[in-house]
This record gives structure tokens, C-alpha cells and sequence, in this order.
């Protein structure tokens, strides 16, 4: 039982960390129809802003509380900065071409933005505290979690809630997904495409950051930290759909859960698991598990 | 009066200068004079280690040694006269990018020598590269017991004990200060490093302590940066000791993520690596966790720099031009450097003052034993030097604001590092106590 509870409380923390990792990747996919692997540089920009406005901030003596600030601060200057900039220069110039520009282009950016951050930053690991430590423990089944591992489940819920909210419910959402299922008829009907795209990768892109940020106080940051970060965020959206806000959730859940079994029941298949999930996903169902099927367009 | 003082004015005049110009050319005449016989017009030294990635930290140690006791060589006039001259590259891109790096320092860049190589992958992969090139090469940090004990070598030294001496310290040390274990569990990474390490410390630990049980066996991802499931995992098991050979900032999220749910007062916790990042963790590292500069015969700390000379100038030099304390990396960088000196100085005396061929350096590097901050070390006929290895219980030192060590342990050559010949499992086998 104790177990039980362990691998549940282990894969939901996981799981709300790959999905704050994903969440933005699938969103740029299912609007913008590009794979951005600029988004690894994305989460990693957003974790060192974080990480340095956090300790800026404590190094001034203010109260730690406002670290949590931070973490919502460094996300909108990085969204707000690099989405515009990264779509209007760079993207908007390889819509409609083949897939294979589209990668070579964003991991471009993604190579840059790396070398950026050293640039920045410098090479040293960078870490923060406060965030973590100051909301305390608690106990789980004798095994002691930190409230801030709460507090990232909820945020994923939250925020997961609040994206659906805004594509299903609000007009700008309907205008989005107008823009997904017809980019010409949208154009014809009036729609600003331009203006949707940027917003769009703009929202993706403070997504992204925003993952870094709620991670960071978690972990230290150096360059290079993202790969596998985004390696894991492929699998994830793979698994649920590209594309598929529901499909991040369920992937992240899913993936979270096998990691975490793997880790207390078999800890040599930790690594092969989450890829073996993927593996098996795309064998029985190519688009992922809420993935729409693509039909050719003439 | 006047006809003697024109003459004597110039005599004057001509004696200063005279005097000055000896003076200025003094050392390049002493030198020229010193110079061996055919030496060149300077020493190329390539210097490979991570500049990139997550290994950086490593790199970064290793250039600024390397930069640091190469300006200092140069200042002095060099080695025996002949200026060294430092081609750094980058150890990222795997181990066949480095390969292709290292023919290029051979045969376009003609260096004489190369040091460096941090990653085991890497220094596999050169070590038959540098024989078949017949290039001396000299591997200051990569931890692997195959690089010396699986061929025999030529023109490959490796200036450090290697990564078994790390786990059979960390075993005798957990013996030392917890002789009632039961249960042991070990947190690495899923490769050479983590695999090796463990698995040479279990051994260890079961060789001298029979009754010991593992409760626990976990893998992660090289830099995995997320370790809360394994966390749980440890505190679920609750082992006496943990043993982790996680490094750089994988180390630091790993003490980050356990120490606030009570993972190092639940379990002593073994960590092989730990010393380099003390100076980054600060007060995050808790009190009381075996912390080793793996298994290096002292730190900036050990022995006292205030009696030992060499500790004393190592230590300040670095931590004034660098803003940091030397730790492990710092120091292995600077055994293989001294090494390499101390060989070729030797090169030449045999050979009655004449620049050294490469095989002359080579014979002369096989039995030496030269000075290091931190001690001696001798290298042996299979081209593995030993030296001791110091361990210790971190303390948070207010006078420095990070731990340093407390309870400290050193331990000899012979109890931590195979002799000539014997393999390190045969030898863990074996371990007397």
C-alpha cells in the first residue's frame, strides 16, 4: 500500500513536470503545424531568468516570498521578448515549406539560444532555494514530499485548465482554431493569420519559459539541461498527440507513472520505459492516443 | 682637468650601458646557455577538456590549471629553456569527434604531446590513436580501470589512481566511521562511470563486511537533473549508507531535491565527487556526508598550505587569479603538467643534456616519482601512477562559507589501488582489510 501510494504521488509530480515541459511544444504544433525544437532553449531561457531573478532578488534582502514572483515574471519578459522575435524573423519565413527546413530552422534557434545562455550566464551550475524549501514538508505514507512538489501539480492542473478554457471558450481561442483547420478560409473570412501565429508561438514560447521557471527552483541549472528535457517532451506529445492539449496531460500521466513504477520496481528499466510506451503508442495508434488523423490536402 | 673628464664621462656612459644590456639579455643568455642541445623553438602541448556541455565544470578546472602552471613555466624561462606553448580543444562531440581532434593535433597542428581527457569514453577511444601515432600522451582525470589494465602501453600515462580507488576508499572510509552497516544502496548513473563505481564499491564493501545487504540498486540518465522518484525510493529502502558518483550540477539538484525530505539524516551518504561542487552548494550542502576529491591525496585545505610550499602557491595563485579554490580536477590537471616536466627534465639529464625524442620521455616517465601541492606520486611500469586518496565528513566552515572536511581519513597507495598486473575485481576480490 505504502508502495502503492509512493509510485502514485512520485508519477503525478513527474507528470505535472513533463506536461509544464510539453504543454507548449504541442500548443505551437497544433497551431503553427512546426516541431520546435527551440523550445528546449525556450524552458532552459526560462529557467536561468528565473533562477537569477530569484537570487537577485533574495541577495537584496527581500522577503523569499517573492521569489514565487519570479517564477511567473521571468516567463512573461522571456515569452514576450523571444516569441515575437523568433516568429516574425525567422518562422514566418518557413510556412508550408518541407518539414525538414522547419526542424534544421528551429534547431538552429535551439543551438543558438544554448550558446546564448553561456554567453549570458556563463558555465557555472545556478541555483535558488527559497522557492523550493520555504513552503516545508510534509508526510506521504512515512516518506516526506516537499509542498512545492504540490504546488507544481497544482499549477499543471490549473494552468492545463485554463489553456482548454481559452481555446474552447474564448473567441480568440475559436479564431485559433479556425486558423488551425483552414489556414486560406480563415485568411478569407477576415481573420489576421499573422497576428494568430505570433500569438500563438508568442503563448508557446511563454509556455516554455513558464516550465522552466516552475522547474528551476527544483533543480540547478547549466547549460545543456534542456536536451533531455526536450527529448522527454517529444516523447510525451508523441504519446498523446501532437498537437492535443488533453494528449499532453494524458501522455504526461502516463509516462510519469511508468517512470516512477520502473524506479521502484525495476530501476534497470528506468531508462528504456518511457520510449518503450512511445514505441508501443505509435505502433497501435501513429497519431498518438487524442491525435487527429491528418488528411492530405489537395 | 677637462681631458680626463670627457674619457671618463663616456667610460661612465659605455660601463651603464654595457651593464644594462647584460642585465636585459642576461636571462636569454643564461638561458640559450641551459637550453638543451636540438631543442625546439617551443614545447606544443595540447590540452583537451570539456569546454561545453554539462562536463564543464571539469574543463573549466582543467584549462585554468593548465593555463595557470604554463604562464608560470613561461615566466620562469620554461622548461630548461624551451617556452611551452598551450593548443586548447574542446573534449565535447563523442568519443569519434575526438578522435578525428586528436589526428589533427598529431599530424596538422604537430603538437609533442597532448594532456588531458576527462570522459572514459573518450580516453578509450584515443588511447590506440595515440600508440599507433606514437604521440605521448598524458591522462590527467579519466576514471576508468580498463585504460591501464586491459593493454599494455607505450606513449599513454595516466597520472591519477583510477575510479576503483575511489569506490575502495569510500568502502574503508564507511567501515571506519560506520563499522555496524547492515544495508547499502547506490544512486549513480547508467554508464561506465556510475556502473563501474558502484559496482566496485559493492564489492568492496561485501568483501570486507560479508553480511552487508544492497537494498537498493538505482539508475538514472547521465545529468538527469530529476531525481524525486529516486529520492522516495532510497527513503522508502532507508539504507544505512547510500553510495552516489553523481558530479556537477546532476549532483547539485540531487542534494537539492534530497536534502530538504531528510534523505543525508536518514542515510550516511557516500559521495565520491562531492569536493568539487562544495564551493557551489554552500550551506545547501548538509553536515555530516562523506564528501571525497575522489581519491586525490588532499584539497586546498590538506595538508597545511601554511607549511607546505608548493600547496601554499598553488592554492593562492588559483583562487587569486580564478577567484576559486583548486579543488579535485584542479589538482589532477596539475599532477599530469608536473608530471610531464618532471619527466622530460629527466629525458634530458639521461641523455646528457640533449633534447629528449618522445621515446626517451616515455622510458623516463615509467618509474618517476615528482612533487605535486598535495604530495607524491610515482607512476608505475603499466603506466598507471598511485598516490594516496583523503576522505572526510562535511562541516560548514563559516571562516570559508562553504563545507570543508572534518574527521578526516587518508589512505596509502597500496590500500586503495591494485598493484602492477592484478585487475581491479580480482584485486577487490582479494581485499584485505
Amino acid at each position: 500500500m505504502r508502495q502503492l501510494t509512493t509510485i502514485a504521488m512520485d508519477g503525478t509530480v513527474f507528470a505535472a513536470i513533463l506536461f509544464l515541459i510539453s504543454v507548449g511544444l504541442t500548443l505551437v504544433f497544433g497551431v503553427l503545424r512546426i516541431l520546435n525544437v527551440a523550445h528546449g532553449g525556450l524552458y532552459a531561457f526560462g529557467a536561468f531568468t528565473a533562477t537569477t531573478l530569484a537570487m537577485r532578488l533574495l541577495d537584496l534582502g527581500a522577503n523569499p516570498y517573492f521569489t514565487y514572483l519570479m517564477l511567473l515574471v521571468a516567463p512573461v519578459i522571456v515569452g514576450v521578448i523571444a516569441g515575437p522575435l523568433i516568429e516574425r524573423v525567422f518562422l514566418q519565413r518557413v510556412y508550408g515549406r518541407a518539414e525538414a527546413i522547419q526542424l534544421l530552422l528551429t534547431f538552429s534557434i535551439f543551438l543558438i539560444l544554448d550558446d546564448l545562455i553561456k554567453l549570458i550566464w556563463g558555465t557555472k551550475p545556478l541555483f535558488v532555494s527559497a522557492p523550493y524549501t520555504l513552503l516545508g514538508e510534509f508526510s506521504l505514507s512515512g516518506i516526506r514530499y516537499s509542498w512545492y512538489q504540490v504546488v507544481l501539480i497544482a499549477v499543471a492542473i490549473l494552468f492545463g485548465g485554463a489553456l482548454v478554457w481559452a481555446v474552447r471558450g474564448t473567441r480568440i481561442g475559436k479564431i485559433a482554431v479556425s486558423v488551425i483547420n483552414d489556414r486560406e478560409i480563415s485568411q478569407a473570412i477576415g481573420i489576421n493569420v499573422n497576428r494568430v501565429y505570433m500569438g500563438s508561438f508568442t503563448l508557446g514560447a511563454f509556455c516554455a519559459a513558464l516550465g522552466g521557471a516552475l522547474i528551476a527552483p527544483t533543480i540547478a541549472v547549466a547549460p545543456g539541461f534542456a536536451v533531455d528535457a526536450t527529448v522527454l517532451a517529444f516523447a510525451v506529445i508523441a504519446i498523446g498527440g501532437m498537437g492535443n492539449l488533453e494528449g499532453a496531460a494524458l501522455g504526461a500521466l502516463i509516462v510519469g507513472l511508468l517512470r516512477a513504477m520502473a524506479v521502484h520496481l525495476f530501476p534497470e528499466a528506468d531508462l528504456v520505459v518511457i520510449y518503450l510506451a512511445m514505441i508501443v503508442v505509435l505502433v497501435i495508434r501513429p497519431q498518438g492516443l487524442f491525435g487527429q488523423v491528418e488528411l492530405r490536402r489537395i | 682637468m677637462r681631458r680626463f673628464t670627457l674619457p671618463l664621462g663616456l667610460l661612465c656612459c659605455l660601463l651603464t650601458v654595457g651593464a644594462l644590456a647584460f642585465i636585459l639579455t642576461a636571462p636569454a643568455q643564461v638561458a640559450s646557455q641551459a637550453r638543451p642541445a636540438g631543442a625546439p623553438a617551443e614545447l606544443k602541448v595540447g590540452f583537451v577538456d570539456f569546454l561545453s556541455g554539462p562536463a564543464v565544470l571539469f574543463g573549466a578546472s582543467g584549462k585554468n590549471t593548465a593555463e595557470w602552471i604554463v604562464d608560470k613555466w613561461n615566466k620562469e624561462g620554461g622548461i630548461r629553456g624551451v617556452k611551452v606553448k598551450l593548443v586548447i580543444v574542446d573534449e565535447a562531440g563523442g568519443p569519434d569527434k575526438q578522435v578525428t581532434e586528436f589526428r589533427r593535433l598529431a599530424l596538422d597542428e604537430k603538437v609533442d604531446t597532448v594532456v588531458g581527457f576527462t570522459s572514459s569514453a573518450t580516453c578509450l577511444a584515443i588511447a590506440p590513436v595515440a600508440e599507433e601515432l606514437k604521440v605521448l600522451t598524458v591522462v590527467h582525470i579519466c576514471g576508468t580501470r580498463r585504460l591501464t589494465e586491459e593493454r599494455p602501453l607505450k606513449y599513454v600515462f595516466r597520472t591519477s589512481n583510477h575510479q576503483a580507488a575511489d569506490s575502495v576508499m569510500l568502502a574503508r572510509y564507511v567501515l571506519s566511521v560506520k563499522p555496524d552497516v547492515k544495508t547499502i544502496a547506490g544512486a549513480n548513473e547508467d554508464y561506465a562511470w556510475g556502473r563501474d563505481s558502484w559496482d566496485d564499491f559493492k564489492a568492496s564493501m561485501l568483501r570486507l563486511k560479508p553480511d552487508v545487504k544492497v537494498t537498493a540498486e538505482l539508475w538514472t540518465k547521465i545529468q538527469a537533473g530529476e531525481y524525486s522518484a529516486e529520492i522516495s525510493k532510497l527513503l522508502v529502502a532507508k539504507p544505512d549508507v547510500v553510495h552516489s558518483t553523481f558530479w556537477a550540477a546532476g549532483l547539485i539538484t540531487f542534494i537539492k531535491q534530497g536534502a530538504p525530505r531528510g534523505l543525508f539524516k536518514d542515510s550516511l551518504v557516500a559521495l565520491s565527487v562531492a569536493e568539487q561542487s562544495l564551493q557551489d552548494l554552500k550551506k545547501e550542502m548538509p553536515d555530516g556526508v562523506i564528501v571525497a576529491p575522489r581519491a586525490t591525496p588532499g584539497y586546498f585545505l590538506y595538508p597545511d598550505p601554511a607549511k607546505n610550499p608548493l600547496q601554499k602557491e598553488f592554492v593562492e595563485g588559483i583562487k587569486a587569479r580564478y577567484g576559486r579554490y583548486p579543488e579535485y580536477a584542479y589538482h589532477r590537471t596539475y599532477q599530469a603538467f608536473a608530471g610531464l616536466r618532471a619527466a622530460y627534465e629527466k629525458a634530458i639529464d639521461q641523455g646528457g643534456g640533449k633534447w629528449p625524442k618522445t621515446e626517451d620521455v616515455t622510458k623516463a616517465f615509467e618509474g618517476l616519482t615528482w612533487q605535486t601541492p598535495y604530495g607524491t606520486i610515482t607512476m608505475r611500469a603499466d603506466h598507471q601512477a598511485v598516490h594516496g586518496g583523503l576522505v572526510g565528513l562535511t562541516k560548514f566552515n563559516p571562516q570559508y562559507g562553504f563545507p570543508t572536511l572534518d574527521r578526516m581519513a587518508t589512505f596509502q597507495a597500496e590500500e586503495i589501488m591494485p598493484p602492477v598486473g592484478v585487475k581491479s575485481p580480482d584485486w577487490i576480490a582479494q581485499l584485505k582489510k
